[in-house]
């Protein structure tokens, strides 16, 4: 069994696991900190940024006017941004039979894997996986189409180049395999090989595996795998969480007993507890709002967004904010929040109870009846019209490299009443900022990461007792930033095997059984003996059959009878004996017993050898020796063919035969 | 005593010989006893009040057919009886006594197994324990023994009553000392002196520390004597459990002894063995006691304090304790000690080995979960460190100081600091709410400490950052708003504050005034309220300003958030920015400044508050707000605002929902009648003013009197005390009772000659007037109302047409105010309390469950469900 790890991001995995027959990928995360290098794509023409200067190496050796612009000290890429994705080279891709999807935010890379590769499997994921992945894509997608850059930078990658540039451009790696966003036509080829699946739900991978999905807790449609043969089982861990926020929570029993546990996506803010953030979140808003600025919060168009809504639903009128406008901008908003409310069955029990109410599970929506929560599709039409001041904007992307957020950061980002507040914890809000410095508008960090943190993760791994678990060596020391902090790891026993891009591991546990049917007529002629209370044995004769990975026992076929074509005399008529196979023999030798059955046939002189493995009984008259050991007995008796069988038959008599 | 109580109280104890199961309720028996005692205690005595109690224990001794209860309660008040001389005689005539005490006559009729009746035997022993003759019969009957036996008792209840009686024993020994008893005495010491098994050992520790308090130089020493050999194997099997008790016999040993005496040389050994017992946990807990007791030897105080600050000690890395070798010696100790490498070659570094031993051991603790108890005991006794003469401590307070910061700063979750002390530690520590609770509280002592201006900008910053900190618990913010106020209150010099460090806390409290839990608002709330009153200090600019102004800059930034927190969803935190906006404002107050609009929209708002406000808290706060306002002004009545909101705040105060409300109007009231009428000033109270003189200028008075109390009657004092007074609130009542007599007393007296001089006043509320109506009905004169309208009529000052006048001096002459002034005083349950009704309940209780009326009991039952 092995695992091929594509992806060193811990929480955007592509990870392929060799499994008996089969070859299944584990999530394929898009890893789009990358775009953080490139300048940001402005919806409407920006002076600023078309102002800044072109990069020119100190001695002036090196002119990349043209692609690298500096802004505050650093340097930006200026093209349209690239994606780094998962590792191509390591095996062939053709070769994955399917695609198991955790997450909406792990299936990001799907379309570079599944087109153009050769791939033709399947990819697996719930409804509410696919719904909102695509909603995702379909942003990102149009996010890069709708400000189209001619220009693709390319000089820079080269390799020569590069190692001149400065700053965090000069390390970034494989920039050669940097992609562009992939077309609409990809996403939807790409999700068309998605089949669905539900909680629980067994599938079986042609007849070698099972995979099934488990809740996660961690977003609609959330799911852990686990991937089983019958005798061996590996539990797959993404991005999963205890706390109680929207989601059908989390499926820890099932994960019991696994040989191998995969864990990855667990929380990129160890030291942020989740609740805390929400409410710093809330009360920098209300704190910028009632100084009169206005608040702008980059964010995913699914996903935390929904708890913050909630969150700021029951705050709005304890803080006096009734009057204040709250937009959400995306082109996939209206879809998100609508969405949302069908998914019943993927939610949390108690927003599953108010499906049965004449209330929708999410409070967003009497947010929006009440117009105080408005969603536009994009900031052109109609939100240009009625657009208010102050007001609190949410708006993708979160890297602030293209989407509408982009245009709020060149608004707004000259007045210190205004605050952007950071939620999502993938990016780091320092580079995030980094192209729109110098910056007047206030920044608030609160991440807000609801995945498993060390200590949840230690408990649960204590309750499921894997037998090795296998994870980003991310999780093997604690953050760079905070090294005294030895809680903020994995501390197991047997330390867990850790893995970074591009590593292969062979897992450490061995196939030991198979299972083998067998056909009933088979069954029918068996005769069992009993050998012990309870237990039964039988010999059996028959073929064995294996096909699409089952292995099945069946009669052996009789000998078709002989053409009678030619008439030639035959050396033998009958036709070759089919040898009855002997008994069996079971059982143990007693010595003392044994000794006195020799006696009784006249046998008296015998000398009795203690060995390792049991006695040799000399019987010094005959001149003969008989080996009694665990697993064999033999008799050593020269030209004495009687004896010989006498002493075999003695033997017998306290053996049981099949 | 009530003779209708004498009359009936035969029938009673007969009705408790027959019934006794049949009574009210359980506590009826208790509450009996309690009249007897107070009778005993005021009257001349307990058996000529009541003679028929003496035939009631004698009966109930021979009767074993009563509830045990019953039995309980008599042996109880046999004591009772017996504890005057007189009694004790009586009930040894009648010899009651030897049979009622002797557990011989119980045990043979199988009800000594009843704790009830054991508990009633001791309680009884011990309140006869008053005199010599009860001693001597105490000792005759040999009751020591079974006694010391109750002691062990399985009933903690009698074995702690058996534990006390053998204290009031040995005290009644001491007091009467030419009494020989010292059999008893002697051998209640010897059976002290065996203590042997852990529960009884603990029973017997209590009773020595409670007798170590009370008892006299001559018995405490052969007490001592007797028990140290006891007490010093006790230490050196050091049991856990036994830790504590043992601390309070030696400590209570030690409180008395003069330095020189022998046992007290072997207790301060015995304090030394406790503090070098194995168990860190012990140990600490036996240095804190120490240096609870403010113990006069000043080595083993100095020695608790280190092991005290071990722990802080060895989690922080800042060398404490030694002040020899140079903190990067003692790191390298924590170093190894935290990586469980071999010690033995750095004891030698450490100055006292035992102290090294100690250090490990807290070390290997410290990597415990429980590690939290014991830093939490460390930092909590900091402030019985800090108190100690500076020579006798193992390091400056400085020191200390710097410490508690650096664990601050490691159990912030967002700090990224780390500690060159023990690094298991942290992930116990880190956003540990009750560690940084015990931590600020330990700072918020130490900002006393002499030189640590120097560290007040690491004091700020650390706060900063717990205020900012988003993991912050409330109770934590709460506490940091505490220290901040202590340390700027004791620093007279902020210059050290630059501009990043208020900016950054200006942000921090800013932030907080939004946050989503309530307790953190309203603890802000009340830090922007509690900085006013903080003294004045020096700037860098070398001028006096006040606190607020540095830390926050000024007025212009708390009052727009406090005005935000009238608005708030809970109540507590409106009414905690009511009570904030009035200290904020209180200086201007003071100095008359002239009202800005702002203020203006403040009353308005309060006013709203006071009308609308759902909840109770607030609208207290909106009426104390106005009371702040007027005794802080100078001059009230030329604060028109002031003066103008007065008939709306007393009107509406008095007729809310609230009873405090209500009473803190009343006390506005109070303040404005004060105002109104004030005393005698001080530089005339020592002129003797006859009574003559007094009222001389009696014109001249009148048309003073009748201008204040027009000025009452204006802003609506007058008829708020009359609403108040026939409120149904007790309190609020009787406040208004005591207003109007003040007020009668000074208006009647006077104003009775003048008749032409009448003052009407409205009553606001129609149930009020009739109310008032009722009164005057009382009071038999059912015209004055009308009369008063009508000569109102004639005379044109009042409208004719408005019933709803009345006036002042003949309401406050008709009203009885003296009789409802003694009926408010009383408690309201004055007459479901008083032992008549008591006795007449047990009867008509027995009288119910008898045959005839049980059925009407049930039925009685019956409608409860």
């Amino acid at each position: 069994m092995k695992l091929y790890c594509l992806s060193g991001h811990p929480t955007l995995p592509c990870n392929v696991l060799k499994f008996k027959s089969t070859t299944v990928m584990l999530d394929c995360g898009l890893d789009t900190t990358s775009v953080l290098n490139f300048l940001p794509l402005p919806l409407v023409h920006s002076p600023r940024l078309s102002k800044l200067p072109g990069w020119v190496s100190k001695d002036g050796s090196l002119n990349l006017e043209k692609e690298l612009k500096e802004c505050a000290g650093r340097v930006f890429v200026d093209s349209q941004p690239e994606f780094c994705l998962p590792e191509r080279e390591l095996l062939d891709l053709s070769t994955i039979d399917v695609i198991l999807i955790s997450n909406y935010h792990c299936m990001m890379a799907l379309p570079y894997i599944t087109e153009h590769t050769g791939f033709t499997g399947t990819v697996y994921a719930t409804e509410p996986t696919l719904q909102i992945g695509r909603l995702l894509m379909e942003e990102l997608v149009n996010f890069m189409e709708r400000v189209p850059k001619a220009q693709s930078a390319t000089c820079w990658k080269n390799k020569e180049i590069q190692r001149m540039l400065p700053g965090p451009l000069k390390d970034a790696v494989d920039v050669w395999t940097w992609k562009r966003c992939y077309s609409m036509q990809e996403v939807n080829s790409a999700l068309s090989k998605v089949q669905l699946v539900g909680y629980s739900q067994k599938v079986e991978l042609f007849g070698a595996v099972q995979v099934s999905p488990l809740s996660s807790g961690y977003s609609l449609g959330s799911s852990n795998w686990i991937i089983q043969s019958h005798h061996e089982k590996v539990s797959y861990v993404s991005g999963s969480s205890l706390l109680t926020t929207h989601p059908q929570p989390m499926d820890q029993s099932s994960l019991k007993n696994s040989d191998v546990l995969i864990l990855t996506g667990l929380t990129q803010m160890p030291t942020a507890n989740p609740d805390g953030m929400l409410g710093e979140f809330c009360s920098n808003l209300a704190m910028t709002i009632r100084a009169g600025g206005n608040v702008l919060v980059p964010c995913y168009s699914s996903g935390v967004i929904y708890d913050l809504l909630e969150c700021l639903y029951q705050f709005i009128e304890s803080a006096n904010l009734g009057t204040t406008p709250f937009y959400f901008i995306s082109p996939v908003a209206n879809s998100s929040l609508e969405f949302s409310q069908i998914f019943a069955e993927w939610l949390c029990h108690n927003k599953q109870t108010k499906v049965y109410l004449p209330e929708p599970p999410f409070p967003h929506a009497e947010l929006i009846q009440t117009n105080k929560l408005k969603h536009y599709p994009s900031i052109h039409g109609d939100f240009s019209s009625e657009f208010r001041q102050p007001c609190v904007v949410f708006t993708g992307h979160p890297s602030l490299r293209f989407g509408d957020v982009v245009h709020f950061m060149e608004l707004w980002g000259k007045s210190s009443l205004n605050t952007v507040i950071f939620t999502e914890p993938d990016f780091s809000y320092l580079d995030a900022l980094a192209p729109y410095q110098p910056l007047a508008m206030k920044c608030v960090y609160c991440p807000i990461d609801t995945r498993l943190n060390f200590h949840q993760v230690s408990k649960l791994l204590k309750e499921v007792q894997p037998l090795h678990v296998v994870c980003p060596e991310q999780y093997t020391q604690p953050p760079l930033t905070q090294s005294h902090r030895s809680d903020l790891m994995l501390e197991l026993q047997p330390p867990p095997m850790p893995y970074r891009r591009c590593s292969v591991l062979n897992l450490p546990f061995r196939r030991r059984y198979e299972r083998v049917y067998i056909l009933p007529e088979l069954a029918n002629s068996l005769v069992p003996s009993e050998v012990k209370p309870g237990v039964s044995v039988a010999t059996v004769s028959a073929v064995l059959q294996s096909k699409d990975n089952k292995h099945t026992l069946q009669s052996v076929p009789k000998a078709p009878p002989v053409a009678p074509s030619k008439k030639r005399k035959r050396v033998m008529e009958e036709p070759p004996m089919t040898m009855a196979p002997k008994p069996l023999l079971s059982g143990a030798v007693p010595l003392e017993a044994f000794l006195a059955t020799l006696q009784k046939h006249g046998i008296t002189e015998v000398k009795v050898e203690e060995t390792a493995d049991g006695h040799i009984l000399h019987l010094q008259a005959e001149d003969t020796l008989i080996q009694l050991e665990e697993d064999g007995t033999h008799i050593v008796c020269d030209n004495n063919e009687p004896l010989r069988a006498t002493l075999r038959d003695l033997v017998l008599r306290f053996l049981q035969k099949l | 005593m009530d003779s209708q109580c004498v009359s009936i109280l035969p029938r009673v104890c007969g009705v408790l010989l027959v019934s006794g199961s049949s009574l009210p309720d359980d506590t009826s028996l208790e509450k009996l006893l309690d009249w007897f005692t107070t009778v005993a205690q005021t009257g001349p005595s307990l058996l000529e009040a009541c003679p028929c109690l003496v035939d009631f224990v004698s009966k109930v001794a021979f009767n074993y057919a009563s509830g045990s209860s019953i039995l309980s309660f008599t042996l109880k008040l046999t004591g009772l009886i017996g504890a005057s001389e007189d009694g004790f005689k009586v009930l040894k005539e009648c010899s009651v006594l030897k049979l009622v005490f002797n557990p011989q006559h119980w045990q043979e009729a199988g009800l000594w197994e009843d704790p009830c009746l054991r508990i009633g035997w001791i309680q009884g022993l011990k309140m006869i324990l008053q005199h010599s003759e009860a001693l001597s019969f105490f000792a005759q009957a040999d009751l020591i023994e079974p006694l010391l036996q109750l002691q062990t008792d399985p009933s903690l209840f009698v074995a702690s009553a058996a534990n006390q009686t053998l204290a009031q024993v040995l005290l009644l020994c001491q007091s009467l000392s030419s009494v020989g008893h010292n059999g008893s005495k002697n051998r209640d010491l010897e059976h002290n002196s065996e203590i042997s098994q852990l529960p009884g050992s603990q029973q017997i520790l209590r009773l020595l520390a409670m007798l170590l308090v009370r008892v006299g130089p001559p018995l405490r020493d052969t007490l001592l004597l007797a028990v140290m050999n006891s007490l010093e194997e006790l230490v050196t099997t050091s049991c856990s459990q036994l830790t504590v008790p043992l601390l309070d016999v030696i400590l209570a040993a030690n409180s008395g002894l003069r330095d020189d005496c022998v046992p007290k040389q072997r207790l301060i050994r015995l304090l030394w063995a406790m503090l070098n017992m194995k168990k860190p946990d012990d140990v600490m807990q036996a240095a804190a006691a120490v240096l609870r007791s403010h113990q006069s030897d000043p080595a083993l105080s100095a020695h608790s304090a280190r092991v005290l600050l071990l722990p802080l000690d060895i989690v922080t890395g800042v060398s404490l304790l030694d002040e020899n070798s140079t903190g990067e010696q003692t790191t390298l100790v924590c170093f190894y000690l935290c990586n469980k490498c071999l010690l033995t070659p750095f004891k030698s570094m450490l100055s006292n080995p035992a102290e090294g031993e100690l250090r490990i051991l807290i070390t290997e603790q410290l990597k415990r979960k429980s590690c939290i108890s014991m830093i939490c005991v460390c930092l909590s006794n900091i402030p019985q460190i800090t108190l100690m003469a500076s020579d006798r401590l193992p390091c400056p307070q400085r020191l200390i100081v710097t410490a508690v910061l650096l664990l601050l700063r490691l159990c912030c979750v967002d700090s990224s600091s780390s500690s060159p002390g023990c690094v298991e530690v942290v992930r116990f520590i880190t956003g540990n709410s009750k560690v940084q609770k015990c931590a600020l509280e330990a700072l918020l002592v130490l900002s006393k400490s002499p030189g640590v201006k120097m560290v007040l900008v690491e004091v700020f910053k650390v706060l900063t950052e717990y205020l900012n900190s988003p993991s912050s618990d409330p109770s934590v913010l709460q506490k940091s708003y505490q220290v901040v106020i202590k340390w700027v209150g004791v620093c007279p010099d902020l210059s050290c504050i630059t501009d990043q460090l208020r900016e950054g806390f200006i942000q921090a409290v800013r932030k907080r005034a939004c946050d989503t839990r309530w307790e953190a608002r309203d603890s802000t709330v009340e830090f922007l309220g509690h900085l006013v009153e903080v003294p004045s200090c020096w700037t860098f600019t070398e001028q006096e300003t006040e606190p607020l102004d540095v830390l926050l800059g000024g007025r212009r930034f708390t009052v727009p958030l406090l005005k935000e927190a009238l608005q708030d969803p809970e109540s507590y935190v409106r009414a905690s920015s009511i009570s904030a906006l009035a200290q904020t404002l209180a200086p201007s107050w003071q100095d008359g400044t002239a009202l800005t609009q702002e203020q203006e929209d403040i009353v308005a708002q309060l006013q709203e508050v006071l009308f609308q406000d759902s909840e109770g808290f607030a609208r207290r706060a909106a009426v104390k707000y106005f009371t702040a306002w007027f005794s802080a002004c100078s001059s009230p009545s030329s604060c028109w605002l002031l003066m103008q909101s007065m008939p709306t705040v007393l009107s509406q105060g008095v007729a809310d929902l609230d009873w405090e409300v209500k009473l803190h109007t009343l006390e506005l009231a109070e303040l404005l009648l004060d105002r109104a009428f004030p005393d005698p000033s001080p530089s005339h109270s020592y002129a003797v003013m006859s009574d003559q003189d007094h009222r001389l200028p009696i014109a001249g008075q009148q048309s003073d009197l009748l201008s204040s109390l027009k000025n009452l009657v204006d802003w609506g004092v007058v008829s708020a005390l009359l609403c108040g007074v026939v409120d149904c609130d007790r309190p609020v009542a009787l406040k208004a009772c005591q207003l109007l007599l003040k007020l009668r007393g000074i208006v009647c007296p006077v104003m009775d000659n003048a008749a032409d001089t009448r003052v009407f006043c409205q009553l606001a509320g129609a149930s009020v007037l009739q109310q008032v109506r009722k009164i005057q009905e009382i009071g038999k004169d059912t015209h004055v109302v009308s009369e008063a309208c009508s000569e109102a009529d004639e005379e044109g000052i009042c409208a004719s047409v408005d019933p709803e006048c009345v006036g002042v001096c003949e309401v406050l002459r008709l009203l009885d105010l003296d009789e409802k002034l003694s009926i408010l005083t009383q408690s309201s349950d004055h007459i479901y309390n008083s032992p008549l009704s008591l006795l007449q309940d047990i009867l008509t209780a027995a009288a119910a469950s008898s045959p005839p009326g049980q059925d009407s009991r049930q039925e009685l039952v019956m409608d409860c469900y």
